[in-house]
């Protein structure tokens, strides 16, 4: 007959080894559905603005208090180039 | 040579160079930067405008990181990190091959400093390239004098022809424009000749 204290041993070692599966297997860890090449994408995406720049509406965007939005580029194609420095 | 390194001659300096696709369609450059660490700051900025680069966003807030880059990959464990993205978004409303907002590439790496991106940039400009734009708008009509005159975007590459009918019982080439991605001035000397002229520009 199995205790209390064994059952709960056995959970958390249950537990455990599920997670180890679910990493070994790579498994998405926070989003299940990203957007691929092909798909439309449905939200205007928001990035925070770090340059002093003016786009071709005479619209200027300063550094710190404004939002880049995907409709910015409205009649263009937008390349954005995602990188860290190191 | 970095992914920016590679791709500011290859995306952001060659489209500059032309005015826009072959089709004519302006491309825009968007640098983003990943890295909220504010000891990286000024390397960040030094790094960036050694490369000519004047827009740039940073994907991090107060709260959260990579949220914008998470949209389009999802960090595993055998790639926690993914970096770095290139993401190629189609912001042409009214383009008659490619729907709104149509990502046309997604791809991403695990690092990638040294990696060369040659044949993906080759590739991710036949992808922007492709993108038809949309039918030509004849702009700034107006009578200079006896003349007429109007304005319609040139393609790089491509010719333009321009018609005028007095009637609808067919059409007449007026001048065939064989240019880059400016706008074409057009001008009609010979517009008084019938009451009524029509025009339009056709992209054979």
């Amino acid at each position: 007959m199995k205790t209390a204290g064994s059952l709960r041993h056995f959970s958390v070692f249950r537990a455990g080894f599920i997670l180890w599966l679910f990493l070994l297997s790579g498994a998405p860890l926070l989003r299940a559905q990203p957007f691929h090449a092909g798909d439309i994408l449905t939200t205007n995406l928001a990035l925070q603005n770090r340059f002093l720049w003016t786009n071709d509406n005479g619209q200027v965007f300063t550094p710190s208090n404004t939002v880049i939005h995907l409709s910015d580029f409205e009649g263009k194609i937008a390349f954005f180039m995602f990188f860290d420095v190191w | 040579m970095s992914g920016v390194g590679q791709t500011v001659p290859a995306i952001l300096q060659w489209y500059q160079r032309f005015r826009g696709t072959s089709n004519g369609i302006p491309v825009a450059y968007i640098a983003v930067n990943m890295e909220p660490n504010t000891n990286y700051l000024a390397q960040t900025d030094a790094f960036l405008r050694g490369y000519g680069i004047r827009i740039c966003g940073n994907d991090y807030t107060a709260t959260s990181t990579n949220g914008i880059r998470n949209l389009f990959v999802t960090p595993t464990a055998l790639n926690p990190n993914p970096r770095p993205l290139f993401l190629v978004i189609n912001c042409v409303s009214n383009s008659p091959s490619h729907s709104h907002w149509d990502v046309l590439v997604s791809e991403f790496y695990d690092g990638g400093g040294t990696f060369d991106f040659t044949a993906r940039i080759a590739n991710w400009r036949n992808i922007i390239d492709s993108v038809q734009a949309p039918p030509p708008l004849i702009t700034g009509a107006r009578f200079p004098g006896s003349d007429f005159e109007f304005t319609i975007p040139g393609q790089r590459g491509r010719t333009n022809r321009v018609e005028f009918t007095p009637g609808f019982s067919g059409w007449t080439t007026l001048t065939n424009v064989f240019g880059t991605n400016a706008p074409v001035l057009i001008r009609d000397t010979n517009a008084p000749a019938d009451p009524h002229r029509f025009y339009r520009v056709v992209r054979p």
